[in-house]
């Protein structure tokens, strides 16, 4: 008999560069922020630990042992998922299975990340690992080069300019500067985002969402705990999965990323909604047009006019569809392995009715999508504050 | 160096079942290959068929490349540690060949300004200091 999963409890760090903290510590600010969140759950009560961790970055590289020792939660079940910058909703997806199956009731997922103990340009070659090594990546294939390439195609067949991708930027930047979880505070113009030095045209720094340290954690329960522990559940109504491509030149085509329209697409089936119903939406802004790529492969905008809704200014809140009002990726700086938690977290949270900072979105229906690789994993939630 | 080690501009990987692939760079060859059970023709090459599950591929001169169109392009300017920062910035870019099969690959002989989607282009193999080799895009 399958249960209704609900999430009972959320909570992050501040994502930024985190001296303070190792991987394990990361993480457990983040559980102990979601378990004071959680009314009625104790440590004790956690059947399970999922961390989502993309490996590489640091040498840590046990996440989930680390954690479940130094939180005291051992020897309860728990592995690491990686889904590279997908995996902490991947996390979410399989824990949501596992209460399904009837194997937990109680879960807690953790996804963390500590970028900051590399350069720029060794993160770059720990991402081009996540490109195609055997003939790709040794030409010198960059995440920001990947999501180049689709900006130059979807600009050529649509006429899109640098400037529409720079408004992306403004938004996030508003919307960063009132979430005090996020790592860029201050507001940014079209044209601070023009004059910021190239990265790999036609993106420039500005464009790109930034390497960071964070963790952020949710705690997911049965129907039959959470109706028992509180009165703000918000239910998990639809997942959906799906694989892409590694290789850019296996891309069927450079204006869509297929695992976020199959994705999408499948978590929306699941949970019976169409996607005009979504009222609110974090997804995976990882550069400016990978945000406008979305608004057209999650069907929020017809293709082509995803660049016109960002114009129009339709993805703020009070507009048709609110995207990334936390700051998204490019506000909030992107540990890979937190931001999926990171999105569910901020969701979760204008679902009940609570803010983050004083950003509050009216909703009742949401969903987060996570993109990992180059456009290689997709994962979808769809959110809801009704059963 | 193995053979794939030496493909591009720093290696990720030592081992592959492609290494034939450069070994023909080596000689000036763009090579393919051909399933020897259903005949389906891959490019850039693959050790295993995914269509009939044969590992029994036959290397082909490959032919094809001189008609390719520029899908899209982009320039780096962020050298990746590892690689030498004096290549930077260095344009590249996705073309597609007349029967269907695409490569990513830097692009010479444009100025970056110049660069157009849809632009022909024509892939050729090229020789690179210390030993190395790769294949670049060319105006055709």
């Amino acid at each position: 008999m399958s249960s209704n999963v609900a999430i009972v409890g959320v909570g992050m760090t501040r994502f930024g560069k985190r001296e303070d903290a190792d991987v394990k510590e990361l993480g457990f600010e983040a559980l102990k922020a979601a378990l004071e969140d959680a009314p009625n759950v104790s440590p004790k009560d956690i059947e399970m630990l999922l961390t989502g961790y993309a490996w590489g970055y640091t040498a840590t590289r046990n996440p989930t042992g680390e954690l479940a020792e130094y939180a005291q939660l051992s020897p309860i079940p728990g592995f690491d998922v990686h889904a590279q910058c997908a995996s902490s909703t991947a996390a979410v997806i399989t824990g949501w299975s596992f209460i399904r199956s009837g194997f937990a009731k109680v879960v807690a997922v953790v996804g963390v990340q500590k970028m900051s103990e590399l350069s720029g340009r060794e993160v770059q070659r720990v991402m081009g690992q996540s490109a195609d090594s055997s003939l790709e990546a040794p030409l010198g294939m960059t995440m920001p080069t990947a999501y180049a390439l689709r900006a130059i195609a979807y600009m050529d067949k649509y006429g899109a300019t640098e400037e529409d991708l720079a408004l992306v930027r403004v938004k996030s930047s508003e919307y960063a500067s009132r979430n005090p979880f996020a790592m860029f505070r201050q507001k940014f113009t079209t044209e601070d985002v023009m004059k910021s030095r190239p990265i790999s045209y036609p993106l420039k720094l500005l464009d790109c969402a930034a390497n960071a340290d964070g963790a952020a954690a949710v705690i997911l329960a049965s129907e039959e705990v959470a109706t028992k522990i509180t009165d703000t559940p918000v239910w998990i109504k639809g997942v959906g999965l799906a694989t892409g491509q590694q290789t850019v030149r296996g891309v069927p085509d450079l204006t869509t990323f297929t695992p976020t329209v199959e994705a999408t697409r499948m978590a929306y089936r699941n949970a019976g909604v169409e996607p005009s119903q979504v009222q609110v939406a974090e997804t995976h802004d990882c550069f400016t047009i990978s945000e406008i790529l979305d608004y057209e492969d999650m069907g929020f905008f017809p293709r082509g006019e995803g660049y016109r809704a960002i114009r129009e200014g339709q993805t703020y809140v009070g507009g048709r569809v609110a995207v990334n009002v936390s700051g998204g990726l490019l506000g909030r700086g992107h540990p890979v392995g937190a931001t999926g938690a990171a999105q569910i977290f901020a969701i979760t949270r204008w679902l009940r009715g609570d803010a983050v900072g004083d950003i509050r979105v009216p909703a009742e229906l949401g969903v987060a999508y996570t993109r990992g690789g180059v456009g290689t994993y997709g994962a979808a939630v769809v959110l809801s504050r009704r059963r | 160096m193995t053979e794939i080690e030496k493909f591009g501009h720093f290696a990720f990987i030592r081992h592959s079942g492609i290494s034939k692939y450069v070994e023909a760079l080596e000689q000036g060859k763009l090579t393919a290959t051909r399933c020897r059970k259903c005949g389906s023709v891959y490019f850039p090459p693959r050790k295993f068929c995914p269509k009939c599950l044969a590992d029994d591929m036959e290397w082909i001169e490959y032919e094809q490349a001189g008609e390719g169109r520029l899908l899209s392009y982009s320039i780096l300017y962020l050298a990746v540690a590892g690689f030498d920062e004096k290549e930077f910035p260095a344009p590249v870019g996705v073309a597609q060949f007349p029967d269907g099969n695409r490569v990513y690959a830097r692009i010479e002989g444009v100025a970056p300004d110049s660069l157009r989607v849809g632009m022909r282009v024509k892939l050729v193999p090229k020789a690179l200091p210390d030993g190395r080799v790769t294949h670049v895009l060319q105006p055709a």
